[in-house]
């Protein structure tokens, strides 16, 4: 009997899932991992506690209210207290807890299990983007939102993917054990797969870990999860699991585009102040449009204008200096992560752009001297 | 129509009148009232900007606001609503009703009351005119938590001012309410004869005494570290921004029973007047109340799973955190008990305080889920949780604001209020609360993180539902205004005793009750 | 309140206390309690991260509450007697540390007592001394016609 009411309920679930595969509107995500499945299954059981206590407790509310009302004739009794009903409901309770808290106990000692990772990648949070660090693999790169600003405003229709989709994703190989190590550069931010059953914040300073192993291929979405300011809605991540031959192949391929960018980006080789201008308008859209816009003009109040700045157009020491320690209190973080070219590029653009027309070249060799 | 001029208190002899009689007012009654409109004002506000910012959630894309503005929203709707309008609503219960309570003539120390209240309007105006000043008000979320509250602009200065006012206020407020009680009962009022709602303040009070210093001292260094080159939360000066979330949790768990327990209090006089049968369970209640309290101590970083606590600290402050529920569940359990062959009436303070028991339960549900460390670690920053405490905090603390309100406003006015008013308002309210907040459990666990101004689309269906229950929601309270304002202006003439089955020495008294003085003797069985 | 028609002679006294439900070691006792839980926090918190700002803070708190509670405990013996003494109506006040004493000539002496009980005051020679500040209102009222009534009944005995 009770067994026949088991796989009717199974088959019931199982349809209710297959029915939200797409997208689960009503519930967790499917879970990709065993933590996220143990979640998942604790979630479950606890709704179901909980779906049992609310039937009884509330049943005899409503039956009190029903039947224990002036209006139907309803003398009132007047007793107060009962020690053996008051015990009884203080213990089952207990019981209760204690029959949720063991499971839950081993999955949290098995979440905190970050040892023997296959592959370790550190993830940095940035206002408002993730870096990638393939600690093992040597690989490193940016990750920020590719939802063109278009689809936001709503001047053009929005994708499947809107606001969940990024220009470099996270690769990883199924079936072995990733650990991410969180970090932040500026403020808290947190690393969050729902599919994957992990979030951990990533803080300034500090480094944290977790760990997640995919079952099967397929591309999992997440956002930052903690208030990180003004583009916290903004910087999603994505996980493509790969089976492990793509893996490496992915791997050769990111190797063979960071030496064509190392190549490209040579400190040695003479910039020209075309050259800087055309690469620092890149940088500058990755690194410096969330805040001080495409126009240069900033946020009034919020973020100072670049167009028309004293610092940006005076003497260009002072603006790498800046640049390279950030401004305390302020949302304009250190920026040393980027190299000399980047930043090199970066302020030569803003230096000679929208009514900035100093004219002036800043050179890698000039940042490089101005770095600790 | 004689009946508009009969709101006077009293005889008008011996204080001024017009705007100093507020202005110098050191009567409870006078404080209560203030406390309760300053609240009402507050209420509007945070329900304004609330208003707002579902307005931008209606659909994805970004229609109404900017992000930055977006985030300055949803900080100041959490801090005016926790600081303007909960709290200063339970004091000015505490105000009116205590003193009637115990037998009090008045509170303690009336002057220190009138200091008390008057600090709350200039925090209010820091916290209004910051969104005025360059850069906009302070965008870290009503947590604040550093490193990005030390990013913020003046706006975060003048929080930080407001929070040092309040919490000074509150400090006050609190010496004041546990002198009263304990020094001020009636000849034969012993504790374990005091109403609830008498008990819960007291406990309240204590909780307040014990963490307003430290929520003083957290924003103090966040101040130091802002301007004055300390490095408390700055990691790259030596400091650590996790000690922020643990001394803010420290003093925010205790802060999230200090805006409950007054709420059961109220409940727990509510239901057995229209159960028509006495409290069941009374000395149970006290010593749940107590336990809540004291647990609210080792509980708060339940709030930082996500954090990266070792093992066993997460291991420690889940099983702390599930072991509220047994009091809590105690609480509930008595309600129903008391109920349980009583013979209900349903006025509106009844409808109010069953709404609150079914729908506090269920915010109480997901805070047993949440209580889950792994199932937090999913679910934690979403809008399941912004679900759950909407669920514990509108539907707990402001349903009990209002069911208490309905409860003594006659007593208060010496008018009934308008019943049929009193009931659409109750049933508005209780269905497009649970059209705005049901549908965030679910967009919490399918992953929408809270706090962001735009959204995927697999969210879309239920943002929408929630912001159209958001307006209905708003616009059910312009009810209550007119419930109030009917009621304070005349109506029915309300009986000393009121409601039938209502126990205890404030319906001892005339309605309204004179201004002074406990007029009668109070007799304590 | 205690008031006392002392036979047919006419010696009439009363004294009103105030009400204290917190005896003075109840008082301490609180103090201690919130004194430790207040300082223990924010200790732990200075010693253990290093959080000492919240330490004035408590500090400053507990200050008050001792205010707070020292205000309370000196009035706690805070007392008014009023009696018949001869010629006079002799009136006694202690309020916090000191003792004042009235002495009215029961000739001149006037009972003013608003209607509610909300007030009630002696007049003599147009200065006004307000009493019953330890009583509700109903006991004014009573003190009020028992003492309109004592003085009533001298003039009487006088006439």
């Amino acid at each position: 009997m009770t067994s026949k009411l088991a796989r009717l309920f199974a088959a019931a679930m199982a349809l209710m899932a297959t029915g939200m595969a797409g997208a689960n509107q009503y519930n967790l995500q499917v879970p990709q991992t065993i933590i996220a499945r143990e979640i998942y299954d604790l979630h479950t059981l606890i709704m179901w506690i909980i779906l049992a206590i609310f039937v009884v407790v509330f049943g005899a509310m409503t039956y009190s209210i029903i039947y224990h009302r002036k209006a139907a004739g309803a003398k009132a009794e007047q007793f107060h207290e009962n020690t053996t009903v008051e015990i009884v409901w203080t213990v089952i309770p207990f019981i209760i807890l204690i029959g949720m808290a063991y499971p839950a106990t081993k999955t949290i000692i098995s979440m905190k299990d970050t040892s023997n990772p296959d592959l370790t990648i550190k993830a940095t949070g940035y206002q408002w983007k993730w870096g990638y660090d393939y600690l093992q693999d040597g690989i490193s790169f940016y990750s920020s939102l590719s939802t063109p600003r278009d689809q936001i405003e709503g001047k053009a229709p929005k994708g499947e993917h809107y606001l969940v989709e990024v220009d470099n994703p996270v690769v990883v190989p199924v079936g072995k054990k990733v650990r991410i190590i969180t970090t932040a550069n500026d403020v808290i931010h947190a690393w969050w797969v729902p599919a994957l059953g992990i979030k951990q914040d990533a803080i300034p300073g500090f480094v944290r870990d977790t760990w997640f192993k995919v079952d099967k291929a397929g591309t999992y979405r997440g956002q930052c999860a903690e208030l990180c300011g003004k583009d916290h809605g903004f910087m999603p991540i994505v996980v493509e699991a790969v089976e492990p031959e793509k893996y490496a192949a992915w791997v050769q391929n990111q190797k063979v585009k960071m030496a064509k960018t190392a190549v490209a980006d040579d400190p040695s080789k003479a910039w020209s102040l075309d050259d800087l201008k055309a690469r620092g308008e890149k940088v500058y859209a990755s690194n410096c449009v969330a805040c001080h816009q495409a126009t240069g003009m900033g946020v009034p109040g919020a973020f100072p204008a670049l167009s028309g700045s004293k610092i940006v157009n005076g003497p260009k020491n002072e603006q790498i200096a800046l640049v390279l320690s950030g401004k305390p209190g302020t949302a304009m973080q250190s920026f040393k992560h980027l190299s000399d070219v980047e930043l090199a590029a970066a302020i030569t653009y803003t230096r000679n752009n929208w009514n900035n027309k100093t004219g002036e070249a800043v050179t890698p060799a000039d940042v490089k001297a101005l770095r600790k | 129509m004689e009946a508009a001029h009969a709101h006077g208190h009293g005889d008008h002899a011996h204080h001024p009148a017009g705007i100093m009689r507020w202005i110098q007012t050191t009567n409870h009654k006078d404080i209560g009232t203030l406390y309760l409109w300053f609240s009402f004002t507050m209420f509007i506000v945070g329900g304004v900007l609330a208003l707002m910012l579902r307005m931008e959630l209606f659909q994805p894309g970004m229609q109404v606001w900017q992000p930055e503005f977006f985030n300055q929203l949803t900080t100041m709707h959490g801090l005016i609503m926790v600081f303007g309008a909960i709290m200063p609503a339970f004091v000015g219960f505490a105000n009116w009703q205590i003193p009637m309570m115990i037998g009090a003539p008045d509170m303690a120390f009336a002057r220190m009351n009138n200091w008390s209240f008057w600090l709350l309007p200039p925090a209010a105006i820091l916290l209004v005119t910051s969104f005025f000043v360059p850069g906009g008000a302070t965008a870290a979320g009503w947590t604040i938590y550093a490193p990005l509250s030390t990013q913020m602009g003046p706006g975060m200065d003048l929080a930080i001012f407001a929070l040092h006012i309040m919490g000074a206020s509150s400090i006050m407020g609190s010496i004041n309410i546990v002198t009263t009680i304990l020094n001020m009962r009636a000849p034969g009022m012993t504790m374990m004869k005091m109403p609830l709602f008498v008990w819960t303040w007291l406990i309240t009070a204590y909780l307040l005494i014990a963490v307003m210093p430290v929520l003083a001292g957290a924003v103090t260094m966040l101040l130091t570290d802002r301007h004055f080159g300390t490095n408390f939360f700055n990691a790259a000066g030596g400091g650590d921004p996790v000690m922020f979330q643990h001394i803010f949790w420290f003093f925010g768990h205790p802060e999230v029973y200090i805006m409950i327990l007054p709420a059961f209090g109220i409940v727990s006089q509510i239901v057995p007047t229209f159960a028509r049968k006495p409290l069941f369970g009374y000395s149970s209640m006290v010593y749940a109340t107590s336990s809540i309290a004291i647990l609210s101590f080792i509980v708060w970083a339940h709030h930082m799973f996500t954090v990266g606590m070792p093992a066993q600290a997460q291991l420690f402050f889940m099983y702390a955190t599930m072991l509220i529920a047994v009091p809590t569940g105690v609480k509930v359990f008595n309600w129903i008990a008391t109920m349980w062959k009583g013979s209900m009436t349903f006025e509106t303070p009844m409808l109010w305080a069953c709404g609150f028991i079914f729908v506090f339960s269920m915010g109480g549900f997901t805070g047993l889920v949440l209580a889950i460390t792994p199932v937090d670690i999913q679910l934690q920053d979403t809008y399941y949780v912004v679900a759950h405490f909407h669920y514990v905090l509108v539907a707990g603390s402001l349903f009990a604001i209002f069911g208490g309100t309905y409860y003594w406003i006659p007593k208060w006015t010496g008018h009934m209020y308008d019943e049929a008013l009193g009931k659409w308002h109750f049933w508005l309210s209780m269905i497009f609360f649970n059209v705005t907040f049901f549908p965030m459990h679910f967009s919490g666990l399918a992953g929408m993180p809270r706090r962001i101004p735009d959204y995927a689309l697999q969210f879309a269906d239920f943002n929408m539902l929630s912001t159209v229950g958001a307006f209905g929601f708003g616009l059910a309270q312009l009810l209550f205004l007119w419930a109030v304002l009917k009621c304070i202006r005349g109506g029915k003439k309300a009986t000393d005793q009121t409601w039938e089955g209502a126990e205890g020495l404030e319906w001892t008294l005339p309605s309204p009750p004179p201004y002074h003085t406990f007029e009668t003797p109070p007799v304590v069985k | 309140m205690k008031c006392v028609t002392a036979g047919e002679a006419a010696r009439f006294a009363c004294t009103a206390r105030r009400n204290n439900s917190l005896s003075s070691s109840g008082r301490l006792l609180v103090f201690g309690f919130v004194f430790a839980v207040c300082m223990g926090i924010a200790l732990a918190f200075t010693v253990l991260l290093g959080a000492w700002m919240i330490l004035p803070f408590a500090g400053a708190e507990m200050l008050v509450l001792y205010l707070a509670f020292h205000h309370v405990g000196r009035h706690a013996a805070d007392y008014e007697r009023i009696a018949m003494e001869g010629d006079s109506l002799a009136i006694e006040v202690r309020d916090g540390g000191h003792v004042r004493r009235f002495s009215l000539n029961r000739q001149w002496a006037q009972v003013v007592c608003a209607g509610d009980g909300s007030r009630l005051a002696l007049r003599s020679h147009g200065r006004e001394l307000e009493i019953g500040i330890h009583m509700n209102g109903e006991q004014r009222l009573a003190l009020g016609s028992a003492l309109k009534r004592e003085l009533k009944r001298e003039l009487r005995s006088i006439g």
